[in-house]
Order: structure tokens, then sequence, then C-alpha cells
């Protein structure tokens, strides 16, 4: 699928849906996004996939993002990415991951409620699959509302996967997922704001005449660009070239969760107070700014990494990361 | 190995071949700075200079790219560039778009071998960062014009053959229009340079003072009155390159040779740092690329520099935190870099201007 045809149909199907807050359902244009196999997009056909590059997945997860919905694509795209690497493509349901804490418990787990089989990577060893027909699921939430839970799976509903991709692997792949979902939601409440700004007027002229309000939004432009660019980049690292798949990814994180916290903070600056009201459509997107710019590693984590790497590498290796 | 990479080792081998040869010490800042005729002339004498222009007028008909490449690892190494800078990225690409064929066999061959200098006539005392506030003026003359005004800023103009001039050339309603771009030799009777020292004590800025200086008919770059448009394309060159983002790089580079102990809060700032620089050089890969397929990529420069110059200070405040502390002194290349940071963000257009620009776009 061409880029413009791409971004054609994702805007006909996300078009038609309310952003609302997750709750304990699945948004009504989950069904239509599973049947057109969004969360298949980017495995190859040959395992079972819808074909497609990684970008277009990432295209998706962020358009998904910037209209404000909560939907488990990312998480379900991740999981098929897991299980057709195992070999399991068949695998019937809603499939999602999820990753084991220090204590053995896969906690934070988006959307577990509705899964069928979640694939959890433990702190070592091989991932598996955990049947959740048996599994205790305790709800959880975000700061984004969306579900967040906690599950204890018996030893006799797990299935070992061998062959799935490493919990580094996945890792890095969830937080670029993250990632484009971060630039997607923080272009949405940069458009929120550039409409709220071009057309309210206060002090007799559109507030956009206000060169504070105008350079204001301009700078959050400038955060919008650079996590765009880092995103691109680590796709590309991701596709051409595993290797610098990680400092790529930890690059994209970072930019992405700056641009969260800086974008969020002068959306709702520019907004003044109507911007805090539940009425208002911008914490669909400011929210999932706040939740999301922490999980799959925080900004500080994945800059500990980088910089860490940084330090113990020599001055060539860091250029040629750069340049590479 | 691709060709690419076989250029970049080889500006990486000449670099440091010339530094252990003790020819140059990294400078931050190098390509305003640190000038070296000879330097330069080598560059050229591998095609280093005018290296995406046609063979014609001494290029290599290599793209953008490439030259990102070069100019990266030169920036990198804090390598003597300041001789050419000017006129390879900008004044040289600005005669082969609108400069007539005359012009472009004139000119660009001896920027191409390193054997003019340019300097950028465009600041004014009374204008600041308003280029259209220009008071200086062209008056048409027998066979040419006629130049009076003064110059400021005006980079190494006490080293250049020839200088940009950016000359109001008719008084108009709106002051866009009627400006107009030529190209003057240094030696014209009626120039006199005079050293601008920075705070630092460094001699590259001059006052530029024009009195009624002849400046031939062939020498305009473009149309008459209509030089608005091509400054503002020019500038896109001068804001879209790795030079808003890598002046400092020699001191990241310091500091990581140096070994430093990091402490976790250093670590967490390297590495954040870290993520910036790749982002803004993919940024740079696609200013260059928009030049190869023969976009002028205004709103793109403009964020860069707008970014970059405020990575360019914290790369600095990062320095400071992770150098030996105590006396620093105006030698040391983070203390350079110090005493010249507060250009970054002025030369190539304000912050505040960029912002300016970068604001218009969301009024649509």
């Amino acid at each position: 699928m061409n880029d413009a045809l791409l971004a054609e149909v994702a805007a006909d199907v996300l078009g038609s849906a309310t952003p609302q807050d997750a709750g304990d359902r699945l948004p009504e244009v989950w069904a239509t996004m599973a049947e057109l196999e969004w969360p298949l997009v980017s495995i190859p056909e040959s395992s079972g996939g819808a074909g497609g590059r990684l970008a277009d997945l990432l295209a998706l997860v962020g358009a998904v993002a910037e209209h404000g919905l909560s939907a488990p694509l990312a998480e379900a795209a991740l999981a098929r990415w897991a299980v057709a690497a195992a070999g399991r493509p068949d695998l019937p349901g809603l499939v999602l991951p999820a990753w084991e804490d220090d204590t053995g418990v896969p906690r934070g787990a988006a959307w577990a409620r509705h899964a069928r089989n979640l694939v959890v990577w433990p702190r070592t060893g091989a991932p598996y699959l955990a049947d959740l027909a048996t599994a205790r699921v305790f709800c959880g939430t975000n700061l984004a509302a969306e579900p967040r839970d906690t599950v204890v799976v018996g030893a006799d509903a797990r299935t070992p996967l061998p062959d799935a991709p490493s919990r580094s692997a996945s890792v890095d792949r969830a937080a670029l997922l993250n990632a484009a979902a971060i630039s997607g939601a923080a272009r949405g409440a940069h458009e929120i704001t550039r409409l709220h700004v071009t057309r309210r007027e206060q002090f007799g002229r559109p507030l956009i005449a206000l060169k504070a309000v105008a350079q204001s939004l301009a700078g959050m432009r400038a955060e919008l660009v650079s996590a765009q660019a880092a995103l691109d980049r680590a796709c590309a690292a991701h596709t051409d070239d595993p290797t610098r798949a990680r400092p790529a990814t930890a690059a994209a994180k970072i930019r992405a969760a700056r641009a969260a916290t800086s974008i969020a903070r002068g959306a709702h600056q520019l907004h003044g107070a109507m911007g805090v009201t539940r009425e208002h459509s911008l914490h669909h997107v400011t929210r999932k700014l706040w939740a999301w710019r922490d999980e799959h590693g925080t900004e500080r984590a994945w800059s500990t990494w980088l910089g860490r790497t940084t330090a113990t590498a020599t001055e060539d290796e860091l250029w040629d990361h750069l340049t590479g | 190995m691709t060709e690419r990479t076989e250029l970049r080792r080889q500006v990486r081998d000449l670099c440091r071949s010339r530094r252990d040869e003790g020819r140059y010490r990294p400078r931050a800042d190098a390509w305003l700075r640190s000038f070296d005729l000879e330097f330069s002339r080598e560059l050229a004498r591998h095609g280093w200079i005018g290296m995406t222009w046609p063979r014609r007028v001494g290029g290599a008909e290599r793209s953008n790219v490439d030259r990102l490449v070069v100019t990266e690892e030169l920036l990198r190494a804090g390598a003597p560039v300041a001789a050419h800078w000017i006129g390879d990225r900008q004044i040289g690409p600005s005669i082969l778009r609108h400069g007539t064929p005359e012009l472009q066999r004139e000119i660009l061959p001896g920027i191409a071998s390193g054997d003019h200098v340019l300097c950028l006539g465009m600041s004014e005392p009374e204008a600041g960062s308003d280029l259209a506030a220009v008071r200086t003026t062209a008056r048409p003359t027998a066979g040419g014009w006629r130049v009076d005004g003064r110059k400021i800023w005006t980079s190494h103009a006490h080293r250049a053959t020839h200088s940009y001039l950016l000359a109001r050339t008719e008084r108009t309603e709106r002051k866009h229009d009627g400006l107009t771009e030529f190209l003057v030799d240094m030696d014209s009777p009626g120039i006199t340079v005079t050293p601008i020292v920075d705070m630092a004590g460094s001699h590259h800025f001059n006052e530029v003072v024009f009195e009624d200086v002849f400046v031939p008919a062939g020498r305009v770059i473009g149309v008459a009155g209509q030089g608005w448009r091509q400054v503002t394309e020019q500038l896109a060159h001068e804001r879209g390159g790795p030079e808003r983002v890598l002046s400092t790089y020699p001191v990241l580079a310091g500091l990581l040779t140096a070994n430093a102990e990091w402490d976790e809060g250093l670590l967490v700032e390297l590495g954040e740092l870290v993520a910036r620089l790749g982002t803004l050089r993919a940024m740079c890969v696609r200013v260059a690329e928009a030049l190869d397929t023969g976009t002028s990529p205004i709103r793109e420069a403009a964020t860069l520099k707008y970014l970059g110059t405020e990575f360019e200070r914290d790369v600095l405040e990062f320095a400071r935190g992770a150098a030996v502390p105590g006396v620093l002194a105006p030698d040391d290349p983070l203390g350079e870099a110090i005493l010249a940071a507060p250009g970054f963000s002025i030369r190539g257009g304000s912050s505040e201007v960029l912002l300016s620009i970068l604001a218009k776009q969301e009024a649509l």
C-alpha cells in the first residue's frame, strides 16, 4: 500500500470514531481495525501476516493516537509479530504482549483483560504463551484510563515459545511502537491547539496574532518535527540494520518523551482553562502523552543507557553510530 | 565499501594526518574561526569544494548528501575550513542558480579551487536581523552600478577576494521589493575594511564601507530588484547545514577522548544529547536530500537551525559539568566555545526570527 492510500484508509476508518475513555470495553472501531488486519501489517504474508512495511504499521499506530483513540493496535501488532516468528500465526482471538517484573508477575499489561492469550517475556529465559482462560486478571489503568492489568498465570497455562524474539528485541520494538504512538498523539495535540488559537479571538483578534502564542505554537511544531525525524531514523534502523536498532530506538523514545512533555504543556497553556475540562477533546491526547512517555522504559532509563553506551565507546564508535 | 563510505574515510584520514602533523588544532566553531587557505586548497585538490557543482565550473557533480559527508567529517575534526566555507556553502550555489553563464565561468572555478575567498555583505548596523531594511544602495551608471553603504559582522572580509552584497536598487512601497544581489571584487577602489574584535579577542568580524564603488553590470546575481526571493532561498543553504549542529562537536569528542568520570546524572545528560544529535543529524540528511531533488527546504532548514543552536548551547552546559572543574582558559577548546556561543543563535537568523518564520505556517 502506498503512503497516500494508507493515510486515506486510516482517515476513513478513524474519522468516524469518537474518542472516549477506554474503560472496560474495546472501542467499536477495533472490530474494523482487526478486520482490515492492521495488527498484521509489517508481518510477511509468508508468516501469516498482512505484508507491508514497518513504516506502514508505525503510521497506523500514529494515526490512531492522533485521533485520540484508545485501542490496542500497537500491543496486538507486537504480540502478532512475536507469535508469527515463533511459528504460531494461527492463534485465534486477541493476543497481547506482557513483560514479567522482578517478582515474576506480568504487570502493567496493556488491555490484558480482553486477550485470549498473552505472549509473556520473563526476566530471563524463553518467552511463553499464557492462556488467559484460567488466569487471574487484576484490572488497573494508566493516566489515560487505558487498561493496564496484572496477570497471574498458572504453570499449566504456559506454553513455551522458544523461537519467539528475545525480551530485549521485543522491548525495542515495543518502545519503537510507543514512540510512534506518542508522536501521533503529539501531532493531535498540536493540531487541536493550532485550530484553537487560529479561531479563538481575545483582545480583539485571533490568539495567534499574539507573538508569544505564535512562537509557542512554532516551538511545539519544532518538537514534533524532531520526534518524527527520530522515529523515522529508528524505523530505518529496525528495517535495515538491527545492530543499530537499540540506540536509534533509545533516541526516538527520548525525543518522543520530551516532545510529549513540552507539547502537552504548551497545548494546555494555549487553551487556557477550557483545556482542562472533561468536555474538551484535548485531554484524549494529552493524557495519553503523559501516560505513554514513561511506558516501555522511562526517558531517564533510556538516556542513562544511551549515555553509558556512549561513555564506554570510543569517539569513532559514537560517530559511526551517528552517521551509520 | 561503498563510494560514500570511502569518501568519508578519505576526509577522515586527511584531517587526522594533518592534525597529527600539527597543521591544526581541533577547534569548536572552526568553520567561522579557523582560517587556513592552504588547508582549503588541499581540500580543493581532492574535489571537496563545490563538489555538487557541474564539472564545467570546477565542480565534481556529486550529490548534496555526499557533500554532507565531507562537511560533517570536517566539522567533526574541528578542521580549519573558514577560508572556503561561505563560498562553498552559500554564494557558489546562489551564483549557480541565478547567475549568468559568464558570471558562473568567472567566479565558480576560483571558489572550487580555493583561490577565491568569499565574505557575506548582508547585515547592516541599522538593520539588525531585518535584512529587508538594508540601506546600502546601488544606483545604475554607465556599464554597471555605483554602491554606497556600510556592512557589518562581515567575517573574513579582511582576507576575502570577493564579497556578496545585498543592496537596495529601487525605492518601493514593499521593502522586500527593489533589492539586488551583487558580487563585488574586494580590491575595488572605495572599499574600506575595519576589524571588529570579538569579546574573545579574535578578529574575524569586520565592518566594510562602500564609497562610490563601481560594480560592473555582469556582477548582478539574478534579476535586479528581485533579490529577496533569492536571499530567502540562499538562507536555506546557510541554515540547513551540519554546522548548525556540529560546531561544538569537538568539545564533546574531547570529553569522550579524555575519558572523564561519568556519574549517573552526567550519563543521563550525555544520553539525551546523543539522542538529539542523532536526530538532528538525520534532519541534516533530509535537508541535503531535499536539495538533491531540487527543492528549497526553507522551513526544514529553519527548524534545523532553531533546534541545532539550542543543542549546541546545551552541549556547552553539559561540558561545564563534565570537564575537570577549576580555571578554564580562554584558549581551551571549551573556553573558546563558550565565548563564541552567543553567536550560534544569532548568525543565519536569530532563534526568535526563526520561530516567527515557523509560526507563519501555523496560521494557514
